[in-house]
Formats: structure tokens, sequence, C-alpha cells
């Protein structure tokens, strides 16, 4: 039995597929104009890819900020659920989740039988999100995909006077022009994701296992930063921005077992 | 502002005064004798603040026919304006505003400062003391750099678009509080509706910052007369929309993003005063 899971996010769109409870298959594409096309043209990649047919699938549960567009899916769950069910999927060990994605980061506790016990996120400012990351790439001429790495040389990471995202691109841009080496700014850079994780963290008493999960967590050097600043090892699933969809997925099966879809 | 011309300026300098007001984004200097301004600047500043400010300092002084012997006071301000080693005093931007607003308004009894990284709110009694402050320097959201960016997005100078503001319908607000965030809503607006003009987006822009900053000064509650000072003040949409925020309708000091250096002046030139006496 075929169940699907799709996360229409802000930046990327991804999409589990589930042979039973297995984890059959991932799709991370850009999420484009209109959630709608977005999800259709992600959903007809997967059918080319796997072979399958939209029918195929028991249940398609959808999540994200476009979840409620989503025309093939029966249903749609919140993002801290997904987060919450994908997380614990992969991790029964899983105590809180640390979403970092491209326009919003949560943290989600969970108790041993995986049900959310709290939740807090930071929708509304751009420090510590994905996009803060993009600009600060765009401005340093690092791809994206290669900033973590580049940032492990760094012998003395900057001090940024600001967490807030734009200031901090002014203050960046005066470092360069001081010459200060590319990896000290973008580990400076991290340490402000790494305070803000630990400021929701703690809002929310954070408990081990932490998994981190979206966009952000591929990137080794925030991973790093967060885990030094709170002296935890942070659990990370294969693909750390696959958990949304993964989670709505598992939602899918569950209410297809329960007779619900 | 009263102003002196240079040849009085030469005729004995006993108390010339300088007042230096560092911001993040640029350098304001004001030169006063006898409470009459010599010269006033404003630099661009980026990169050493402390090296451009002693430059256009000694440059001033120069150009007015002085030495820089001749300056017995410098006051420094700003977020920028502390250790700098030239300066006999430094005091808060809040007190450099109240001092200067205070001088040119003697009515005034709130001060909304909008500078290009800050937005300070200051409350006066009728003495043109302080009595209470509030301030943002920590969030982008409802500065200059919020319009910088927003003039950047519609490919068009902060004038332009504060004027094209004042002829625009409101279509939409701008429920964001992040700049990043709001760059993205607005172009969700334009794809939305491509025939938005650019007038209407630029009310929209102005209002939804006036909102902030009105949001700011609300929070201290605000006492009539009201003086806007700082760079942003010169925008002409950003003052109609306050206005409408704030129900009232606020002076602009006429040269707004000097005030702060000119009331550094003003206090540079008290202590003096008081040093003779």
């Amino acid at each position: 039995m075929y169940f699907a899971g799709i996360d229409l996010g802000s930046r990327k769109s991804k999409i589990a597929i589930f042979e039973d409870d297995a984890l059959a298959k991932e799709y991370v594409g850009e999420t484009g104009l209109g959630a709608a096309r977005t999800a259709e043209m992600i959903m007809s990649h997967a059918l080319a890819d796997t072979g399958l047919k939209i029918g195929d699938f028991k249940a398609i549960v959808a999540t994200g900020y476009g979840r409620v567009v989503v025309p093939f899916a029966q249903s749609h769950v919140s993002d801290i659920l997904a987060h919450a069910m994908g997380a614990f999927w992969f991790f029964p060990s899983a105590r809180t989740v640390l979403d970092l994605g491209g326009q919003d980061c949560k943290a989600i506790n969970l108790n041993d039988k995986g049900r959310i016990t709290g939740f807090i996120m930071n929708d509304k400012c751009a420090s510590g999100n994905g996009r803060f990351l993009e600009t600060m790439a765009d401005l340093l001429e690092i791809p994206i995909e290669q900033t973590g790495e580049v940032s492990l040389q760094s012998q003395k990471p900057v001090i940024f006077s600001t967490i807030c995202a734009v200031f901090a691109k002014s203050e960046a841009l005066a470092m360069l022009r001081k010459g200060i080496p590319k990896p000290d700014i973008l580990a400076g850079i991290y340490h402000i994701i790494a305070v803000q994780c630990e400021k929701m963290l703690e809002m929310l008493s954070y408990k081990e296992d932490l998994i981190m999960s979206g966009g952000i967590s591929k990137n080794i050097g925030v991973v790093n930063r967060v885990a030094k600043k709170l002296g935890v090892t942070p659990r990370l699933p294969g693909d750390p921005q696959i958990v949304g969809a993964v989670g709505a997925a598992v939602v899918a099966r569950q209410k297809y077992l329960a007779g619900r879809i | 502002m009263p102003i002196e011309t240079s040849e009085n300026a030469k005729e004995g300098h006993k108390m010339v005064v300088a007042g230096l007001d560092i911001g993040h984004r640029s350098i304001k200097l004001v030169i006063l004798k006898d409470g009459r301004i010599l010269s006033k600047k404003i630099l661009n500043s980026a990169g050493e603040t402390n090296l451009l400010a002693r430059r256009i300092l000694d440059q001033t002084v120069e150009e007015i026919g002085l030495q820089l012997s001749d300056i017995k006071f410098v006051t420094t301000t700003g977020g920028m304006g502390k250790n700098v080693s030239f300066s006999n005093l430094y005091r808060t931007v809040a007190h450099c505003l109240a001092k200067g607003v205070h001088a040119l308004f003697p009515r005034a009894r709130t001060i909304i400062d909008m500078g290009g990284e800050t937005c300070n709110v200051v409350k006066l009694n009728e003495m043109g003391e302080i009595e209470d402050t509030q301030s943002n320097d920590k969030c982008a959201a409802g500065t200059g750099i919020f319009f910088e960016a927003m003039a950047k997005l519609l490919g068009t100078s902060l004038e332009e678009m504060g004027r094209l503001a004042t002829e625009g319908e409101v279509q939409f607000e701008i429920s964001s509080m992040c700049v990043m965030f709001a760059e993205q809503e607005v172009i969700s607006h334009c794809h939305e509706n491509p025939d938005i003009s650019a007038e209407a987006l630029s009310a929209g822009i102005h209002l939804s910052i006036a909102e902030r900053v009105a949001g700011l000064a609300k929070r201290l509650g605000i006492t009539e007369e009201i003086v806007l000072t700082g760079g942003v003040a010169k925008n002409a949409g950003f003052v109609k929309f306050l206005s409408q925020r704030i129900k009232a309708t606020p002076k602009v000091a006429e040269d707004p993003q000097i005030v702060a250096a000119y009331g550094a002046a003003l206090i540079g030139e008290e202590r003096m005063k008081d040093l003779h006496r």
C-alpha cells in the first residue's frame, strides 16, 4: 500500500512516498509561484520517476504553507504536527524537534508516545531562517551548499553586534571591506543562528534527544554551532528537509488505517 | 536655525563649539558660535567612523577659516559616538535631540527621530527635559533602512518613492514585521496584482512603516507638539502617513538630520559657560 506526504514550504516543496510503513522515495523541488501548481509539478515528477499513478496512493496528506490548496490531497495537517510525526518516525527517542526552515523556525517538544507537549515558533523575524542564510551566501558569493564546509575553516569567528538579518548584512559588508576572511564571517552568522535557536529552545525547556530538521540543518556549520552552543549532540535524519513530508505521509497512513480517509 | 555669516565668524571666536552625531550611516557635524550655526555638514559614513569624524571636523574648521584649537569643546553623540578620542563629552542621542529640539521648537513635547538604522521616540516635559524614551536599534523594521530596501526593490530613489507615496492610494498593508519578509510580501503583491501602480505600492510601503513607528510612539504616549527629526523626516510620504496614524500633524525640523548634532553642540556650549562662571 502506498501513501504520500507533501510538504509545500516557503522555499522548497517535498514529497515522501511510503510503501506501507517504510520510506520508499523522497523528492525535493523549488516552491514556485502558486502552491497548487508547485504541488502538481513535483507530484507529476514523482509519479513519472516511480511509475506510480495518483490512484495508487491510498491516502495523500499535505502540510506546509501551501497545504490547503494541494488539489490531490485528501487531508492536511499543520507543520507542527507533521514535523513532530516525522521526527518521531525517524527517531522514537526524539523529545525535541528543532526545525530550521526557509522562512520560519520552530521547536516542538514530544513525549515518549510522540505526542506534542509544547511548541514555539519564529516566523516574524528572518534572523535564524533560511532566507537570512541565502542573503549572506549571496553577499559572500559562496554557493549556499558550500557555506557550511567553508565556515569550518574559520580560525576566529567574528562577533556581530546585531541579530537583525538586515543589519547583519550591512555589518558583514563592512567586514568584507576590511578584509576579514569569509569563513570567519560565516561562522559569526552561524553563531547568530545558534543564539536564536538557544533562546527558542530554552523558552521551551527542551529535552534530548534533540532532532534537527529543515533545510538549514543540512548545513554542517550551523549544526556544529548549535551543538556547541547547547552542549548537546543533535540527531539528524538522512535528509533533514524531508521530515515534514515524512510526517504527513505517516499521518496519511494512520488516517487510512483508522478508516478516516 | 540662526546661521552666522562667515565674515562675522572671523571677529573673535571665543565660544566656538562642535557637536558631532556619529551614526551608523552618516556623520553629522554642527559648529556653533555663541548659539549660532557657523557650519553644518552631513557625510555618509562607511568604514572607520572615528577617522572620518576627525577628517570632517578638520576640513570644516579650515573651510570657515578657523583653527582646530579654536574649537573649545567637542560633544559627540550617536551610535558610534562613544570612544571618540578628541571628544570632550559624550551624550546620548535622546539627550542631544531633546536639547536641539527644545531650542528649535520650545513647545515640543514628543520627538520622533527616524534615522538610517534606529528609531527613537523622546518625550519631553514643558522645560524640555526628558520624561521617557523608547528606541529601536535591534531590528531594521521601522527604520530608514526599510525604505532603502523598498526603494531598491521598486527600482526608484528614496525621494521619488516618497513623492509617489503622497499621490498613491493604499491598496495593501505589509503584514510582515521583518524587512526581509516584507520584501517578499511586496513582490507577492506585484505578482497577484501586476497592474498595481508604483504610487499605490509606495503608499502601501509608507503606510506600513508609519504604522510601526506610530506603534513605538504610542507606547510612550504622544503629546503635542510633535517634532520629527532624522533623515526620514524629509520623506513627504512618511510624514503624510505618520500624521494619519498618530492623528496629529507633526512639525518637521528644517534640517532634520542635524538636530542631534545641533543639540550636542548646544550642550557643549552650556558646559563652556558653566566653566567660565
